[in-house]
């Protein structure tokens, strides 16, 4: 069978939008300009990268599907790589969605020993906001994304219900 | 080079009608929905130039005239990173992929090929379900693919990437497969559609929240892996390949590579929190243990309790099921435990051993679970492990408590080697519990209970809750320094390479399912 599709899109996702194009799995083109990349492996996860002539140490630090942290000159970068296809779907999906408030719930029953957030702070993704004590254990309850906290919902000592609403945030656009 | 004479001109005549078929128009339908057809994600999947096609110029059941070549399914065998593979792709152009009789005739033919020569299949799945016009032959077009599942079962790997809509029958193929990738906002799985349920139960529902990819990585459980496009999805696919053996009487790859890079062990002392009571994340322990960059997390986003995936110890491959103190104190619960129990029979059944980090309070109290059988579906992981023959190795990094402790691959279960880490708690049940009930009368009557709840806590965790109790009992083998993790267990892993271990001759076992 003769491959279909020589030239692949890609959009990678981070501060800025970047659109790159694949040709027989080189770089060919960054953001529609002619570009000459090279990629040199140094050992496991730093690369040298060379692009028009200038010269970059890189070391891929995290690599999750297609969620790729690189740390550069001692700056790390996050971005997403996906398609084109699938950039456009998720920018599709999103604009249709609007901000939704997103809502957390008490994974199990138990008692909260500690609020360590107020209504109206910012928050990132990941960040811990309160401890929820059950099975013996300090859960750390998380903010799903990154956002404002819009109400806190339980205090300390209060006794939750597993699925209980614990805090909601009006994430970032 | 064309060949003139006569047989020559009439077969690459076939060729070319065959690649007619391709035209802008077959793929424009498939793009235009933010989907690839089943032609790229076949070329996409499969090594260059190695996809040979069988099969290709069958015709629907009692459409001798119909145009188009196929009956709507691509199947064939190729490699992948070298490695032979079986594989079907569902071609939604044609009557929206349906399963006519041909159509299921060719699938089937492949499932044949592939569990007689040993080799795994790849379904790569996008059909509007049965085909209403055949009727109930392409129900029996269903059943005979099924069996073939069924047959195949623990005997080849069988991956199935849902890439559009799965409903109705065609959803329990997947699910008879070991393992089921799906695509976010393309790709759909439920057994009846939202207009059926709007029909029968008056209930309004969306897609994505009947059978949408992140209903069915969280909730179900029932997607493995979701990725956020097709190309991801493929790619996931591949790299699970290159961990499983081609069959059931052949070993996992062994990567060649001189020098492995190990994850870093020398940090392993510092991860644990001084706190007990402390949540940390178990996969970071897993990343410091096995080979660099090599561990793949399989079902991450559902029962999160649980952490299982395939990673590389010494280049060797090896199945990691580890307790995730991060969420919900890393209890066992139904899910959890069913997640667990079906990674482990997938690793025995092909030859890949076990590797168990354990740090579990107990078994997740409380009515709901009770009432959902937490005995039946816990009983699963029980019967996975000790039914497993594959080298099995357990750590215990922290708390290993009751009936929790027994599951989790324990010495008297069958594990083959078990270490713990001088910070292991190995008891009944954890202090707190333990002095609440042995010292019940003294609590009442004290002066000051609290002040002697601490020191009857510390009594408790100096002479009961500790790995050494058990070392010395012989249940644990050896207790370790974290740091030394990774040598002690590859050198564990290399001492079992010659393990045989056999179960007795029987039909098949009755699993608490």
């Amino acid at each position: 069978m003769k491959l279909l599709r020589h030239t692949k899109n890609y959009t990678l996702t981070g501060e800025k939008k970047v659109s790159v194009q694949i040709r027989d799995n080189e770089i060919y083109k960054i953001n529609n300009k002619k570009a000459s990349v090279e990629v040199e492996g140094i050992n496991n996860d730093e690369v040298l990268i060379k692009i028009d002539n200038q010269t970059h140490i890189g070391e891929v630090v995290n690599l999750k599907q297609n969620e790729v942290s690189v740390m550069i000159n001692g700056n790390t970068y996050d971005f997403t790589i996906d398609t084109e296809l699938a950039s456009k779907r998720k920018e599709k999906i999103a604009k249709n969605a609007g901000v939704k408030v997103s809502k957390v719930n008490a994974p199990l029953p138990g008692e909260i020993v500690a609020v360590l957030m107020s209504e109206g702070q910012e928050v990132h993704k990941g960040e811990p906001i309160m401890i929820l004590e059950a099975m013996k254990m300090q859960n750390e309850i998380t903010s799903p994304v990154n956002g404002k906290i819009k109400s806190i919902h339980a205090k300390a000592d209060d006794t939750v219900m597993k699925d209980q609403v614990l805090f909601e945030i009006d994430p970032d656009k | 080079m064309n060949d003139n004479r006569i047989p020559f001109k009439r077969f690459h005549a076939r060729k070319e009608a065959l690649e007619s078929q391709y035209d802008e128009n077959y793929f424009a339908k498939q793009h235009a929905k933010g989907k690839l057809t089943a032609r790229e994600r076949i070329d996409f999947l499969m090594d260059e130039g190695s996809f040979r096609e069988v099969d290709a110029f069958v015709k629907p059941l009692g459409k001798e005239d119909e145009k188009k070549y196929g009956d709507g399914v691509i199947v064939g065998y190729g490699t992948v990173n070298g490695r032979k593979v079986f594989v079907f792709a569902q071609d939604f152009t044609f009557m929206g992929g349906s399963l006519g009789t041909v159509h299921a005739r060719k699938i089937q033919k492949v499932q044949e090929m592939s569990l007689k020569m040993g080799h795994p299949i790849i379904g790569l799945i996008d059909s509007g379900g049965a085909r209403i016009q055949e009727g109930v032959a392409s129900l029996a077009g269903y059943a005979g693919i099924f069996m073939q599942n069924v047959k195949s079962s623990g005997v080849i790997p069988q991956i199935s990437v849902i890439l559009g809509p799965a409903a109705g029958g065609a959803v329990y193929s997947p699910a008879l497969t070991d393992f089921r990738f799906m695509t976010r906002d393309t790709s759909y799985m439920f057994v009846t559609g939202p207009e059926v349920v709007k029909e029968v139960l008056n209930e309004d529902v969306t897609f994505e929240d009947l059978g949408g990819a992140e209903v069915h990585a969280t909730e179900s459980g029932v997607a493995d892996m979701i990725f956020s496009d097709e190309e991801h999805t493929l790619m996931g696919v591949k790299k699970l390949l290159s961990y499983l053996p081609s069959n059931n009487v052949e070993h996992p790859p062994v990567k060649k590579k001189e020098d492995v890079e190990p994850g870093k062990p020398e940090k392993l002392s510092l991860l644990l929190p001084d706190d007990p009571n402390k949540p940390y994340d178990v996969v970071e322990v897993i990343q410091l243990i096995v080979d660099k960059g090599s561990f793949f997390e399989i079902g991450e986003n559902h029962a999160q309790n649980i952490v299982i995936g395939l990673a590389r110890l010494n280049n060797q491959v090896v199945g990691v099921v580890a307790n995730q103190p991060k969420v919900m104190a890393g209890c066992l619960d139904i899910n959890a435990s069913k997640k667990a129990a079906r990674f482990v029979r997938f690793c025995d059944s092909f030859n890949i051993p076990v590797l168990v980090l354990e740090d579990v309070p107990g078994f997740m109290p409380g009515k709901s679970q009770e009432q959902n059988a937490i005995i039946m579906h816990g009983a699963k992981l029980l019967y996975a492990f000790a039914e497993a023959t594959v080298p099995k190795v357990t750590v215990i990094l922290r708390k290993a408590f009751g009936g929790a402790y027994i599951v989790m691959n324990s010495k008297n279960m069958g594990g083959d080697f078990n270490f713990a880490w001088p910070t292991a708690e190995v008891a009944v049940m954890g202090p707190e519990g333990a002095v609440k009930i042995l010292n019940r009368k003294e609590l009442l009557n004290a002066k000051d209970p609290e002040e002697l709840k601490r020191k009857l806590i510390a009594d408790y965790k100096e002479n009961v809750a500790n790995p050494y109790v058990a070392d010395e009992k012989g249940y644990i083998d050896e207790v370790i320094d974290p740091s030394e993790t990774r040598e002690v267990i590859i050198n564990a892993f290399a001492l079992l390479e010659n393990k045989v271990e056999q179960n007795p001759a029987r039909k098949h076992g009755n699993i608490p399912l």
